[in-house]
């Protein structure tokens, strides 16, 4: 007779789960025991934080449902981070805990917490299953729910003896949630969102993670083709204008480019889609693009008018939003001086390095991931930790795809690069998978690479080093009168030495003139490898936006021209 | 239950009486930025009905929003600044 953990691992296979990843413990043992017979691959992660990032990776890289496991108690609440930044970033995750067995709960008993409460806002949904008949059922709506709509995490803590018993009668639940298909966009609605694009002098596209979420990123880049919009992006929808876009002005927000928050401010219709009007993109969301109507494309209702009153919500699945409003396109204005000034901004005030001519000087972040992207395969695929090494990412490489570029979003988890390129390796085998990460980010997770070792994974790391946590440092430079605190990693470990006992080849570079031949390396060696790159120590990311400041207030040292005397003025047809 | 003041909002839910539904709808309520004044719940059918009053400054029509998107939540309306019936007539 079939066990709730078998039926588990049954239901896994049968909806193509292939790979989870996971560290057992005691209340989950009935379901690593299930995994010996079933036809998945559980990968040993050496940290649970890990593991959840790991399937969340595994789920960016791939577009399937991330699956991860843990133990109850210290098992669970290790997980948490992992699972917040799913949710944060919408990443469609199953989570899967061991819970003490049902007459335990409530009594404190050994390894016992309330996972259930203790995540209600970091989960999509969750369950506490407690009837073991139910269970099948329940695999059902989590695994739909987590995939369908706004993706998400979905947890399921399971005590252990729910695991044990065997299924007698298999019931689907009579009360089995469903979550509301989102419906076309209404005509009425539509003929909104026309009659403002037609009146429109300079529109924008301002597109974020909805794009990937849906699969849409052709649809978008047909709908900005066919209306010949400039477009820009927040850093999870880095890579949904394809490569080489003339009119892609990158990135937007507290360390966008200047083309990109020009843009927003000069333009009159902004097409949002897929985005969240949140604050590190938006800056003083009051003044946001201020002479703009706003269009507002989501698959969440929630979303709408949430931080920023709009004048058109289209809510549905994107994809299908986006086709529509792209077939219906006809009577466009002429928007050729609007879209020869973005030319002129992207050429003018997006990311250039300033090579410094120096071969021996010590190595400048931006310069060496400017070549890191000419060197790279086009189909490689970065995954970031957080600091001022993901802002240089975000800023200096270029990414045909989203799906290319994996940097946590919302939540900001340092320590997410690495497992993230562990679960991005195991979706895609044969892709080069490169974690760039920071001396900070770094040791927050960096015991996975045993979890590389063990598997053969041949991500490649490089460190960027600057023995600082760095993005702090320059926000107390510039914000706290120069008053450091708590920011010196100058007794970072050799991290070529620790690579090394983790078996892994490691090299490290400090001058200009060893990039090149460093990166080559990297890639010409085949499995494993970790560049650590020891950059100059004081770089600040530019430009930078004061948290709660607008956009139009970046600070940049480097800037020939202020905001206000390149935005152009409004003609009147 | 008194009249609504123009930051109190009267609000009628129904949901799925599942483990941990209730905790999880309350728990949207203050994070989105309002207090509870007063709740009156009633179970019939396996369904919750919770009558409410909330205070805050922020569009209640988000925090509404933000309430159906609960995967238990059947249904979230506004009540009108009338005296109410209870939950449990309204469910009878």
């Amino acid at each position: 007779m079939t066990t709730g953990a078998q039926a588990i691992t049954a239901s896994l296979e049968k909806h193509g789960v292939t790979t989870l990843f996971g560290y057992p413990g005691g209340c989950i043992m009935p379901l690593y025991d299930a995994l010996i017979e079933a036809n998945l691959t559980h990968i040993l992660c050496r940290h649970e934080q890990a593991a959840a990032l790991a399937a969340d990776g595994y789920a960016r890289a791939s577009g399937k449902l991330g699956v991860c496991v843990a133990t109850s108690g210290p098992g669970a609440t290790n997980l948490v981070t992992g699972v917040a930044n799913a949710y944060m970033d919408s990443i469609p995750l199953l989570v899967i805990s061991g819970q003490v067995p049902s007459g335990l709960i409530g009594t404190d008993a050994f390894q016992e917490t309330d996972i259930l409460g203790m995540t209600f806002g970091i989960v999509k949904h969750s369950y506490l299953v407690e009837e073991v008949n139910e269970l099948p059922a329940i695999m059902e709506d989590a695994i739909r729910l987590a995939t369908s709509g706004r993706p998400g995490p979905v947890w399921l803590d399971i005590p252990k003896d729910v695991l044990l018993q065997p299924i007698t009668n298999s019931q689907s639940r009579s009360d089995t949630i469903s979550e509301p298909e989102p419906n076309p966009v209404d005509a009425e609605t539509l003929a909104q969102a026309f009659q403002l694009i037609n009146a429109a002098q300079r529109p924008l596209i301002y597109s974020g993670g909805g794009v990937m979420a849906a699969n849409a990123e052709q649809a978008l880049r047909n709908l900005a083709e066919a209306g010949g919009f400039p477009q820009v992006q927040t850093l999870k929808g880095i890579g949904n204008a394809g490569s080489d876009n003339g009119l892609d002005l990158g990135m937007l927000g507290m360390h966008g480019s200047r083309a990109a928050n020009e843009a927003i401010s000069a333009c009159d219709l902004l097409l949002g889609i897929g985005v969240r009007f949140d604050d590190r993109a938006t800056g003083k969301i009051a003044q946001f693009a201020p002479q703009a109507k706003i269009i507002h494309l989501d698959a969440d209702t929630s979303e709408f008018n949430k931080l920023k009153q709009v004048d058109c919500c289209l809510r549905g699945e994107l994809g299908h939003t986006l086709d529509s409003l792209s077939c219906g396109l006809t009577k466009t204005r002429d928007i050729s001086e609007w879209q020869a000034h973005c030319r002129t901004l992207k050429a003018t005030k997006s990311f250039h390095p300033t090579p410094d001519p120096d071969e021996q000087a010590a190595i400048d972040g931006p310069e060496f991931l400017s070549l890191l992207s000419q060197i790279k395969p086009a189909s490689a695929v970065v995954t970031c930790d957080v600091g001022q090494h993901q802002m240089w990412v975000a800023q200096y490489m270029h990414f045909g795809h989203p799906r290319q570029h994996l940097s946590s979003g919302g939540l900001g988890t340092m320590g997410f690069g690495l497992p993230a390129a562990i679960g991005a390796q195991l979706a895609k085998p044969d892709a080069c998978i490169i974690n760039v990460s920071g001396d900070g980010s770094f040791m927050m997770n960096m015991q996975e690479m045993a979890t590389i070792q063990r598997y053969k994974l041949p991500v490649k790391i490089i460190i960027l080093d600057n023995q600082r946590l760095g993005m702090v440092r320059q926000q107390q430079e510039l914000f706290y009168g120069e008053r450091y605190s708590e920011i010196d990693l100058s007794d970072n470990p050799e991290f070529s030495t620790v690579a090394a006992a983790f078996g892994l080849h490691a090299l490290c570079i400090e001058a200009r003139h060893q990039m090149r031949r460093g990166i080559e390396t990297l890639f010409a060696y085949r499995g494993s490898m970790l560049l650590h790159v020891k950059i100059k120590e004081n770089t600040n990311v530019w430009p930078i936006v004061k948290p709660g400041a607008s956009n139009q207030e970046m600070i940049d040292p480097f800037a020939v021209q202020s905001t206000a005397s390149t935005t152009i003025k409004p003609h009147h047809a | 239950m008194s009249f609504a003041s123009t930051l109190e909002h009267r609000l009628l839910c129904q949901f799925q009486a599942e483990k941990g539904s209730l905790e999880r709808l309350l728990r949207v309520i203050r994070v989105r930025g309002f207090d509870v004044q007063k709740m009156e719940l009633a179970i019939k059918d396996g369904i919750y009905h919770l009558e409410i009053l909330v205070m805050g400054e922020r569009c209640i029509d988000n925090l509404q929003a933000h309430v159906q998107k609960l995967v238990e939540v059947i249904g979230i309306s506004k009540l009108p600044e009338v005296e109410p019936v209870t939950a449990l007539e309204r469910c009878a």
